[in-house]
């Protein structure tokens, strides 16, 4: 039994280092100071990054959006494929598409989203990075 | 067409599949493969008898969890939880034909990957259903 109990903290002790790696990649972004330029400094907003057959991407993650612009008009939002991103993919270690990235004014990506997260998740990334303007 | 998704009911399920096989493997007990792979078949198939679920909705009654609904596309989660289905089936069938390292070693992966979807939210079901789709299309 003792062999048994050494061998399954082993796998937690693995699953934990890989927890704590996908933790400190995400947050590395913001750290380390990744910067995207894809819409002007002094704007905060969303990048999501897709590919040409993402259904997820349209049918979800794109609705998701609109609805966060409806909710906030001064973030912007735009949309990039993994083709026209190949570095940024590989710098922020992108896995799946939609994934989308919170930035702040500065230019500096601060969250990084893989997978769909729905408008809420952003809303509340968004306002640690920039209150909405009738609240600032 | 939108969709409604509770991943407290998945997070539920994930964690009762892992404590049964973890704990199935520290006692050398290899019926909790089985009752794993039921675990996972049952919600599957037919969730009403998935006691992970009866579970689930008590500990929602009691107010100890709450419901965590999104508007998500189940159909990656359900293909995960059908390749873990399979891992486990093939533990099964490998625990009845008494190779009984094969079929701890299924009921590892399948610990393995459940407790990274957990504490990450990382789905590898849901990667490979994505990347199937890609090259589908």
């Amino acid at each position: 039994m003792i062999t048994r109990i050494i061998i399954l903290l082993i796998v937690v002790l693995a699953v934990a280092a890989f927890a704590w790696y996908m933790r400190w990649r995400s947050q590395k972004a913001g750290a380390q100071g990744v910067t995207i330029n894809h819409f002007p400094l002094g704007k905060v907003g969303v990048v999501a990054i897709t590919t040409d057959d993402c259904v997820q991407c349209e049918r979800l993650q794109k609705p998701a959006l609109k609805r966060l612009q409806a909710q906030r008009g001064d973030i912007e939002v735009v949309w990039r494929t993994v083709d026209q991103e190949p570095e940024l993919v590989k710098e922020l270690g992108i896995m799946t598409v939609p994934s989308t990235l919170v930035r702040d004014a500065h230019g500096k990506v601060v969250k990084v989203n893989l997978g769909y997260v729905d408008d809420c998740v952003l809303m509340q990334q968004l306002s640690i990075v920039s209150a909405p303007p009738h609240c600032a | 067409m939108t969709y409604q998704f509770d991943r407290s009911a998945l997070r539920i399920g994930q964690i009762s599949v892992i404590v049964v096989l973890a704990l199935g493997f520290v006692l050398d007990i290899e019926a909790f493969i089985y009752f794993g792979a039921y675990l996972l078949g049952a919600a599957l198939v037919a969730p009403r008898y998935a006691p992970q679920l009866w579970a689930y909705r008590f500990l929602v009654r009691q107010g100890l969890v709450r419901t965590e609904i999104h508007d998500e596309d189940p159909t990656p989660h359900r293909f995960a939880q059908k390749m873990g289905f399979g891992v486990l089936v093939i533990g099964v069938a490998s625990s009845v034909l008494g190779l009984s390292a094969v079929a701890w070693g299924a009921a590892l992966m399948v610990v393995t990957l459940a407790l990274i979807n957990v504490t990450t939210g990382f789905c590898a079901g849901c990667f490979v259903h994505a990347q199937l789709a890609r090259l589908r299309s």
